[in-house]
């Protein structure tokens, strides 16, 4: 007998067999979607990384495309300095955990918010992530490419028609989205974001930051309350305030926030991708409220109860007009 | 968030200068208004409004809160209106008149009427009143038309009336008796005898 | 007593300034002294026609006026010695004044447009945009922004 032969014919055999286990053992190995979502979630909080990134934001009409440029060092600093456009190229904002501040480069305003890195804002993230589970098949596409790193690419679509969906690029070795985009339920895109350059582990000593600041200021007060909870804001608003009774499949609460002092309430509900944001203006002792370049705005306002609300989504109008009626 | 005024006063103390905007807001309708009632024409009071907060900004330093933050704030409000009209005693100043009436402006709905009801004759003879009753009030002494606007417009008790002018009890319920004869005596003669 | 002495307390009576004791005394003599009730009541008139003027206003911007005036005076001595504290208040005065350079039409910072609206009353859509991106940032993952995107400056 000659043994070549006999070789040759295990090898192919051979040869299969390796490929298929190699197959199995990745298929074995595979990350769930939700789990790879899960970590990219995480990492934003627990990365140092550099970066360039570019968004645009559309809605009817109108569309506004920012450069800027994000420095992150973990557990929750981070640092943005706005490149494009111009009109708003000497903006900076700083966020140390506690305080996010906003600066124009050159002058002396400044300011303060509630840090979005701050455990309510993270808790925030998180229920938000809990609710994409919820309300969205969440399934892998085809591996690919961004910035010559292999991504993960995630797609989020709704349970429920009408709401907007989603798709990310996951960078494999860190887990860091570099790309994500939005989608209504028209098929138009909402908001596209992605980073046009990324440098990881670079550390920074963090006092350069503030060099940028004329002084480093002293944190005072927020200029505006963010990231409360229904109780907190029961607690803090002075006027009372009307909530939707009818929300769309899947919305639910996620934050209010306190504009014009206490004068305004945005209240935001989400179903973990798509928002609603229902404004409301105090009553009493305030004149007309005039709304400066309504044309082509698609938010629906209207008054009730002496009072001015705005309502803004990406639903079908049908579904705005629902919720709407249903404000007390 | 809502501070109370010593809270604010503190806060401004301890280096925030947003404190003090929000006392600016919170009190320029009402000292507005009292500095407006004491000296009868918009751009003096205007002008007069904003020395009272420009003195509220170079002195708050100093305020202790022994008293309540508006207790000084009135008093500084008073000693402005006081010391300008002193220097323009001689002046012979504007004061609001009939004649000035168009300066308020002839829509009734300026005027806070009890009854909506009213005809038209009828708010134009409330309208009337007002302008006479201002009139009256401007020709009240300078002590006594402050002590007179700030009861009336503040509704402070004749206590807080004796902290802000640093005068005994007695002497606030002295003036603004004598201030209200003095103004019954002036419009006794427009009432039409339907009191 | 004579009707001259329950006159000057009368307007004590209508400030509620006066004893329970005094009060009642007060009413009791009213009821039987026509000079004293009709004098009591064109008092009540007096102060009635008072409460009847519409308070004034000063004109919208006065916290503007006021910072202008105030970046115009020269610092003290004691803001002198204290440094950067007072450093840090009287940059809000100068905030004012630039503001008043630029608010004319166009917004520069969210404290601005709070605060020009709160002023002015007027609210642009901007502001409300600006919120709403905020939020889908929040449940967006590559969110990072949160920097004013519709705002204009000059």
């Amino acid at each position: 007998m000659n043994p070549g032969k006999g070789f040759q014919k295990v090898l192919p055999c051979l040869f299969i067999l390796i490929i298929l286990s190699g197959g199995m053992t990745s298929a074995l190995l595979a990350i769930e979607p939700k789990e790879i979502l899960t970590r990219s979630l995480e990492a934003q909080f627990g990365l140092d990384f550099e970066g360039i990134k570019k968004t645009e934001f559309r809605l009817p009409g109108r569309s506004y495309t920012t450069t800027t440029r994000i420095i992150r060092q973990e557990p929750d600093f981070t640092y943005t300095t706005t490149l494009a456009p111009a009109r708003l190229k000497r903006w900076i904002a700083l966020d140390d955990g506690e305080f996010r501040i906003w600066h124009i480069r050159g002058s002396n305003k400044f300011e303060f918010f509630p840090s979005e890195n701050s455990p309510e804002a993270k808790e925030i993230k998180r229920k938000s992530l809990n609710l994409k589970f919820i309300n969205y098949k969440i399934s892998r596409l085809l591996d690919s490419y961004i910035l010559a790193r292999p991504v993960y690419v995630i797609s989020l679509i709704p349970r429920n028609s009408g709401n907007p969906r989603r798709k990310i690029w996951i960078d494999k070795k860190t887990y860091l989205p570099l790309k994500e985009e939005d989608y209504n339920w028209r098929g138009e895109l909402i908001s596209s974001s992605f980073y046009t350059e990324i440098h990881f582990d670079r550390r920074f000593s963090k006092e350069k930051f503030y060099r940028d600041f004329p002084q480093r200021p002293r944190k005072k007060v927020f200029s505006q309350e963010r990231f409360l909870s229904l109780k907190d804001l029961r607690r803090k608003i002075r006027f009372p305030v009307f909530f939707p009774q009818y929300l769309p499949a899947g919305y639910e609460f996620q934050e209010a926030v306190l504009l014009f002092k206490g004068r305004a309430v945005k209240l935001t509900y989400t179903n973990g991708l798509g928002v609603i944001c229902l404004f409301q203006m105090a009553p009493r002792g305030y004149p007309e409220t005039i709304f400066k370049d309504f044309e082509g705005a698609h938010p629906l306002v209207w008054k009730k109860g002496g009072r001015t609300f705005l309502l803004m989504a990406d639903i079908s109008r049908k579904e705005l007009i629902k919720i709407k009626q249903s404000v007390k | 968030m809502q501070y109370s005024d010593e809270e604010l006063v503190e806060r401004y103390g301890a280096g925030d200068g947003e404190s003090f905007r929000m006392l600016v807001e919170r009190y320029q309708d009402r000292v507005y208004h009292i500095v407006y009632g004491i000296v009868g024409n918009k751009d003096e009071a205007e002008d007069l409004s904003q020395e009272v907060f420009l003195r509220v900004y170079r002195f708050l330093h100093r305020f202790k809160g022994k008293s309540r933050f508006y207790t000084w704030l009135y008093r500084l409000t008073v000693n402005v209106c006081l010391s300008a009209r002193r220097k323009r005693k001689n002046e012979p100043g504007k004061i609001f008149s009939l004649a000035d009436s168009s300066k308020y402006g002839n829509d009734p709905g300026e005027i806070e009427l009890a009854d909506e009801s009213l005809s038209p004759l009828k708010v134009l003879q409330n309208r009337e009143m007002a302008e006479t009753i201002k009139s009256a009030i401007n020709s009240l002494s300078e002590v006594l038309k402050s002590t007179f606007v700030l009861r009336e417009f503040e509704e402070l008790s004749y206590e807080e009336l004796a902290r802000v002018f640093r005068c005994s009890r007695g002497t606030i319920k002295s003036r603004l008796s004598r201030a209200r004869e003095q103004l019954r005596r002036k419009i006794e003669p427009y009432l039409d005898g339907t009191v | 007593m004579s009707c001259k002495k329950w006159k000057k307390k009368l307007s004590s009576y209508l400030d509620n300034e006066v004893s329970s004791r005094e009060r009642s005394k007060i009413e009791k003599h009213l009821k039987s002294c026509r000079a004293c009730f009709n004098q009591f009541k064109q008092l009540e008139r007096v102060h009635r026609l008072v409460q009847s003027i519409p308070p004034e206003k000063p004109r919208p911007g006065f916290y503007e006026r006021l910072s202008e005036r105030l970046s115009q005076k020269k610092t003290t001595l004691r803001e002198k010695l204290v440094g950067w504290r007072y450093g840090w208040q009287l940059s809000f005065p100068r905030v004012g004044k630039i503001a008043i350079a630029v608010s004319a039409v166009l917004l520069v910072s969210v404290s601005f447009y709070i605060w020009r609206s709160a002023t002015s009353y007027e609210v642009n859509i901007k502001v409300f945009e600006e919120e709403y991106f905020r939020s889908q940032q929040m449940n967006s993952f590559v969110g990072e922004l949160a920097l004013p995107v519709f705002f204009e400056i000059e």
